[in-house]
């Protein structure tokens, strides 16, 4: 640069003086100046200085003296470029150190982002970054000053004392600890700090930068959690007492429990080389089975079948199997599992119920049997018994018809009595039959409208009685479920007896009722008659038990015994209360449909 | 000629009876009997167009009277000749089996003579 500035003032001196001194002599210090530094900047001007000096020189090389004109030019060319080299150094420094201002207050604000706070040794927040605002909650503003244990509650994962000897000895010390923000949300953080000493070697700040882990603590929970429960769930279904299997679709066994092992007397060992389906099921359950595991589908995830397992001393036993399926993650079959039962004992006991039941069949039907043979006894016997007392009653009657003048009035009466007698007992085998009917007779239970039924044997007694004054009441549309036929025997029995039993009454006043109660409808057929004493009540059910005398009342006693048979048919009860003169409430009940 | 009355049973007291009851009620008839079924049978055959009634007892050894009732229908001669079934038996199946089989009158051989007596009255009103 001095010799390409020297040629350029050679050219130029001889016709413009020293004034190119100047002019040519500053921009070349100036650029050497902010290229190279102050110190080549002093040594340019000193060459410079040198270089005119030079040409002022004569050419036979002995030092001359200079024209003083030159001289001062030269000298205050030297020292204005001099002062000149360290204006120039200090501007370009203070630029420089300006730019690297403004490069590390951005760097700043970048590490401003992410969390560390500054603290002193007692553990009070000197700065605090906006990463921790984020993480925390709390501005700068909010925290300076305090104490960050307090203020962030942080419970450490090691002892406090261990974490102060580890900073100490060693200058820093990382580790977990659990932290509450601002929001008072739990946050899992690591922390790392670095404590800074001075010059004396006391400790003067400490520096934490933290990294919030919550998410990934919480993502890694849920997941010990669940391996948690996988293990627990896996550990019910290992001790469980009944039996579990998994089995791919190949043939291969999974994870079975030893209730499983126990039934097949496989350990898990063995079980591993075996076959479910071809090693463990016999040939004849085989196809069973396929077809009921085709039944699985998305929408049905369950089955439920009977098969047997061979064991591994070659016996067999009978189970259930609730069977499910287990899709993988693209939708394909990935396995099966089953729930399974040793049904042995139920088998055994379905045998049993099965024998029970052929047996119950049979020792019905002789019952049936016996009830038809009972039926055609009592037939013939009433049947045969009837003709030789009709021939007493008949011929007796014509005695004392058409023989009357032949005989004493003695003799009239003995005849009198042997017809009634003949007809009573007529009375008593017809009784004997009808009961006999009742009691073998299937019921056919359908819907009936009792008090219809009511309304209809009432009329037909109001019409063969000789009483007029009778007040009848039926609660409307008794509906039950009965055999209608049987339920109007009963009524007929029942209400009969009401009539009769009023009839000496003045005002007589029958009424057929239903009670509602909390085990269901109670019927009652209640009067106001001659009653009967209250001790004899379960008697009056049993056959040809009467409480009155024929001089009384007529009757053979067999009617509320065939009304007891009807309602025992219809799983019923009936009972009566009554007292002497008061009258007389029968009351029932028929099965609920 | 007055009308012939066929009485069929094989109890000789009931048939005593029924004589009885049919003097009581003093019309004039003309009473055949037959003791079984088969009796009767012939009887029916020889007279079956005198015949006015008759009084047929249900159960009989031998040929009983639903059997002999059946035969006498199947004849296209005798449809319409009146037959009662007389009978101790008031079962309701033994009404329901006379009627199916053809029986005009069902006739309860009840012991209460007077009461048989006009039941008897009733169904020969009804004939003559």
């Amino acid at each position: 640069m001095v010799a390409l500035a020297a040629i350029i003032h050679l050219l130029l001196v001889r016709s413009f003086g020293s004034l190119p001194l100047f002019i040519v002599m500053y921009p070349q210090v100036l650029i050497v100046v902010s290229v190279a530094g102050r110190g080549p900047g002093i040594l340019s001007t000193i060459l410079s200085a040198l270089t005119i000096d030079y040409l002022f020189m004569t050419p036979s090389g002995s030092l001359e003296i200079l024209a003083t004109n030159d001289a001062i030019a030269v000298g205050i060319f030297s020292c204005t470029s001099i002062a000149l080299c360290f204006l120039a150094e200090h501007i370009h420094r203070a630029k420089r150190d300006q730019a690297v201002n403004v490069e590390r207050e951005k760097d700043m604000a970048l590490l401003d982002m992410s969390s560390f706070m500054i603290m002193d040794p007692d553990r009070r927040i000197l700065r605090w970054s906006e990463g921790n605002h984020l993480l925390y909650g709390y501005t700068a503003d909010e925290v300076r000053a305090q104490n960050c244990r307090d203020m962030l509650q942080t419970v450490f994962t090691e002892p406090l004392e261990k974490i102060d000897k580890e900073l100490h000895e060693l200058g820093h010390w990382s580790g977990d600890a659990i932290r509450i923000g601002k929001d008072g949300a739990k946050l899992f953080v690591t922390l790392l700090w670095a404590l800074r000493r001075g010059e004396s070697g006391r400790p003067e700040s400490i520096l934490e930068v933290n990294t919030n882990n919550t998410k990934r603590m919480i993502v890694e929970n849920i997941l010990l959690e669940s391996t948690r429960k996988n293990e627990f769930l896996a550990g019910i279904v290992q001790n469980s007492s009944q039996p579990f299997g998994l089995g791919y679709p190949d043939g291969r066994l999974g994870f079975i429990n030893k209730a499983f092992e126990e039934l097949t007397g496989y350990t898990q060992d063995e079980l591993n080389l075996l076959d479910w389906n071809t090693d463990l099921t016999p040939p004849e359950w085989r196809e069973l089975e396929m077809q009921k595991l085709r039944e699985l589908q998305p929408t049905v995830k369950a089955v439920s079948y009977e098969k047997e397992y061979i064991r591994k001393n070659g016996s067999r036993v009978p189970i259930e199997l609730r069977t499910h399926i287990k899709y993988d993650v693209l939708g394909n079959l990935e396995y099966y599992y089953a729930f399974i039962t040793d049904i042995t004992e139920r088998k055994k006991s379905e045998k049993e119920i099965l024998n029970l039941n052929k047996n119950l069949i049979v020792r019905n039907a002789e019952l049936q049997n016996l009830a038809r043979e009972q039926e055609s006894f009592v037939y013939s016997i009433s049947h045969d018994l009837r003709a030789p007392l009709r021939a007493i009653s008949g011929f007796s009657k014509i005695l004392v018809d058409d023989y009357i003048d032949k005989l004493d009035i003695q003799c009239r009466d003995y005849l009198n009595r042997i017809n009634n007698g003949a007809i009573t007992m007529t009375s008593l085998i017809d009784d004997l039959l009808r009961i006999s009917r009742v009691s073998n007779q299937n019921i056919e239970p359908i819907d009936c409208d009792l008090s219809e039924i009511a309304n209809e044997v009432i009329k037909n007694l109001k019409t063969n009685s000789s009483v007029n004054n009778i007040t009848t009441i039926v609660a409307p549309e008794m509906q039950a479920v009965a055999d209608p036929s049987l339920i109007k025997i009963a009524l007929e029995n029942i209400l009969g007896n009401a009539f009769k039993f009023t009839a000496k009454k003045n005002g007589a006043h029958i009424e057929f009722g239903v009670l509602e109660m909390d085990n269901g409808k109670v019927y009652f057929v209640k009067d106001n008659g001659a009653g009967f004493n209250s001790d004899y009540a379960a008697k009056i059910f049993f056959p040809f038990q009467r409480l009155h005398s024929d001089n009384e009342y007529e009757g053979t006693g067999i009617g509320l015994a065939i009304v007891e048979r009807i309602i025992r048919h219809h799983d019923g009860k009936i009972w009566a209360e009554s007292a002497i003169d008061q009258g007389t409430i029968i009351y029932f009940t028929l099965r609920k449909y | 000629m007055p009308s012939t009355i066929l009485i069929i049973d094989d109890n000789e007291d009931d048939i005593l009876l029924t004589k009885f009851a049919l003097k009581k009620i003093g019309k004039e008839f003309l009473i055949e009997t037959a003791k079984s079924g088969e009796a009767g049978l012939t009887l029916i055959l020889q007279d079956k167009n005198n015949l006015k009634l008759i009084l047929l007892d249900l159960k009989m050894y031998g040929m009983d009277g639903l059997e002999l009732l059946k035969k006498i229908r199947s004849d296209g001669t005798m449809l319409n000749l009146p037959v009662a079934i007389v009978t101790h038996s008031n079962l309701k199946s033994d009404r329901v089996a006379a009627e199916k089989a053809g029986a005009n009158y069902y006739l309860n051989k009840t012991p209460d003579l007077n009461k048989f007596k006009s039941d008897l009255e009733h169904i020969l009103n009804c004939i003559i």
